[in-house]
């Protein structure tokens, strides 16, 4: 599948009694990639979670448009399209390195025959058969980008990316989000360090707001 | 269907692999079964009398007790998340999980129930009836278990407030669960009429779970 | 916004409705109450029938909540009133008191009836359970901090809870008919005409009770949240002046 591009309008997130972000809006087209940048707490994961179907919005749309959907908005919004990466690995401790790539390359239907190329290119050929608890962070690291090579996604959501990768992870990631963007694909990520690619657009989210459920009560009453 | 069943895959692999899940159920049916002569004496016609009541309630507080388990790894590690977004519908990977469920941890139990029985002295001929009862009535179980798990899933050590839930919700299978054991056990008249029924609850269950379950994990995410 | 649901139109008629409904309530339960003292003792059981007339609305209300705390939760969550989610909440702890008076009035009819406090009857076991259920929906309310997302939750739960009751009646009954039939109802004897006009009464006035205390607390919980909304609204804005006055003085 490939994204024609991807319309976001008037989102707003709330988390309890927090306000996140309000009112954001911006248009990624087939290639390009956004920055988010903003402090702690200000909603950048929340809303890459939003962008991955796991969390719903307060209020606005995220509308995506793909070659088959034409001009309409797909129908299945944002779900299967993604890949999601964040400091939650998706790992079991109890499976090797290859069962884990294997289930999230069959679970979301990417190519089995890719999974050795995958191991080789992110450096972890030679211990497919080690259990995931035995890697070091960065190894994980690792092992979750090989899900991007194994599954071609056109949505790239990275949260922090290259945080506990080595200068050599470093310059693999570089990499990837390269090849994935003249690919044609979408890439929105977040990050404090960085990442060695040209963003196209930056989105400052300044940091939220409380907005307490109840406040409404406060305000009707002056009517 | 393949993503799905790479998932039942993983998940059954994960349970025999990791142990803990089974083995704390099955040490906790072995255990109370094992006790339950010594709280009500060894008066062999007694236990064979109750056999069959103590041998489910034990089995439904195996079930109960595991049920925090069905989500827990995966919310922590981030699973979860990837699961439920990634194309598969929602209840199927819910069905899935739930089944998943029932084969590490119920198989395992209706595995030790024959000896089990022998140590309570079940009544000649009760023991096919009890394993045809007890896997169709823990699956239903298992269903009631996954509501519960997916509504308190962001709540730690949920699991009193889990049995509070589920603990009304399980009184049907219980009841004709004992019943269409020992009505078959005993060919009472018309021996087949509570298996029928506890059919039915286990089905509304089936049916009932991943509907539920997706939404209260759509709640709590 | 929300028509009667809005929260401040609530307020205001809840407040003038409010008198009248206190007033109904203590006369249909004076009312009631005369008529079960001048009521025809039952020829069977004597003075302890008159139990009956706060075991049997009891136990209606004790269902008729679970119904009615399921549809406002069904209110709430389609059309996001706020006030029907309130309802829901406030209406749980009611029902619970409800069932509980109906299991210790049949507690107390028992002893003397059947010798003994407590039966497996049908009825006072399917009342048990739904006691179990209101528990678990209130527990969900007090575990789950953010109200929003406590909401759905127990919307989810009242509506699984809806579907099992009469699966739970069902297969309670059928129990209880295979091991012991005992049933608290007064069998055996006619109800005289001035026994059912006190009954219907008391049916009414318990009706009103309910009503009453859910008006009585919604309007407080609208107030608690008022008033913790207010304090928040002062922190903020006194941390606001606090970073300002640290600007000022970091600038000079």
């Amino acid at each position: 599948m490939k994204i024609n591009r991807i319309n976001i309008q008037n989102l707003s997130a709330q988390k309890g009694e927090r306000l996140l972000f309000e009112d954001i809006g911006f248009e990624l087209k087939a290639g390009q990639c956004l920055l988010l940048k903003g402090p702690n707490g200000s909603g950048k994961t929340t809303l890459l979670h939003m962008l991955a179907g796991a969390d719903q919005p307060r209020s606005g749309d995220i509308d995506i448009y793909t070659i088959s959907s034409g001009d309409q908005p797909r129908l299945d919004g944002v779900i299967g399209i993604s890949h999601f990466i964040t400091h939650q690995d998706g790992l079991k401790k109890s499976l090797t390195v290859l069962e884990n790539l294997t289930f999230w390359t069959e679970y979301m239907g990417g190519d089995k025959d890719r999974i050795d190329t995958a191991l080789a290119t992110v450096g972890l050929e030679p211990m497919p058969h080690i259990l995931a608890a035995r890697l070091s962070a960065g190894q994980k690291k690792r092992l979750m980008l090989a899900r991007l090579l194994t599954i071609s996604h056109p949505l790239w959501l990275l949260d922090e990316p290259s945080v506990s990768l080595d200068d050599d992870g470093q310059k693999l990631l570089t990499k990837l989000m390269q090849e994935h963007i003249s690919a044609g694909g979408i890439l929105i990520a977040s990050t404090h360090l960085p990442l060695g690619i040209e963003f196209d657009q930056t989105l400052n989210l300044t940091g939220g707001r409380y907005m307490f459920n109840d406040d409404y009560l406060l305000e009707e009453e002056n009517i | 269907m393949k993503p799905l069943l790479a998932l039942l895959r993983r998940d059954i692999n994960l349970f025999f692999r990791s142990g803990g899940g089974a083995g704390q159920a099955i040490g906790f049916y072995l255990v109370v079964i094992i006790l339950f002569p010594f709280g009500v004496g060894p008066d062999i016609n007694l236990l064979a009398r109750i056999s069959i009541g103590v041998l489910w309630v034990v089995l439904l507080l195996a079930i109960l007790l595991s049920a925090e388990r069905i989500f827990a790894d995966d919310l922590e590690d981030g699973s979860l998340t990837l699961l439920l977004t990634a194309g598969p519908l929602p209840e199927l990977v819910i069905l899935v999980k739930l089944i998943a469920h029932w084969v590490s941890i119920a198989l395992p139990l209706l595995l030790i129930t024959p000896f089990l029985a022998l140590m309570l002295n079940l009544p000649a001929g009760g023991l096919i009836p009890l394993i045809i009862c007890m896997s169709i009535g823990s699956l239903g179980l298992c269903a009631l278990a996954t509501i519960g798990a997916s509504i308190l899933v962001s709540i730690r050590r949920a699991n009193q407030i889990i049995s509070l839930l589920i603990l009304p919700l399980y009184i049907p299978i219980l009841i004709f669960g004992v019943s269409a054991t020992s009505d078959m056990t005993y060919q009472v008249e018309k021996p087949y009429t509570s298996l029928l029924i506890l059919l039915g609850i286990t089905l509304i269950s089936l049916i009932i779970a991943p509907f539920a379950s997706a939404q209260a994990l759509k709640a709590n995410l | 916004m929300f028509g009667l649901a809005n929260p401040t139109k609530f307020m205001r008629f809840s407040s003038l409705l409010l008198p009248y409904l206190v007033i109904i309530t203590l006369g249909l339960l004076g009312f009631g109450l005369y008529a079960v003292f001048n009521a025809p003792e039952d020829v069977l059981q004597g003075s302890l029938s008159r139990i009956l007339y706060v075991h049997a609305p009891s136990a209606y209300l004790a269902q008729a909540i679970y119904v009615f705390m399921a549809l406002a939760n069904f209110t709430g969550f389609i059309w996001r009133h706020p006030l029907a989610d309130m309802a829901a909440k406030n209406a749980a702890p009611i029902g619970a008191v409800f069932a509980l008076l109906t299991l210790i009035t049949g507690m107390l009819w028992g002893k003397p009836a059947w010798g003994t406090w407590w039966v497996w009857d049908a009825r006072l076991t399917a009342v048990l359970v739904l006691f179990i259920m209101y528990l678990g929906y209130i527990a969900i309310w007090q575990v789950i901090e953010d109200q929003v997302k406590a909401a759905r939750v127990a919307t989810i739960v009242a509506a699984v809870g809806l579907i099992n009751i009469p699966i739970i009646k069902f297969s309670v009954e059928w129990w209880n008919t295979l091991h012991q039939p005992a049933s608290l109802t007064t069998s055996g004897s006619s109800i005289h005409p001035t026994m059912l006009t006190a009954l219907l009464v008391m049916f009414a006035a318990f009706t009103f009770m309910f009503t009453t205390l859910l008006f009585i607390s919604v309007r407080t919980e609208i107030t608690r949240r008022r008033a913790r909304a207010l304090e928040m609204r002062i922190l903020q804005q006194n941390i606001a002046k606090t970073n300002s006055a640290l600007k000022n003085s970091e600038a000079e």
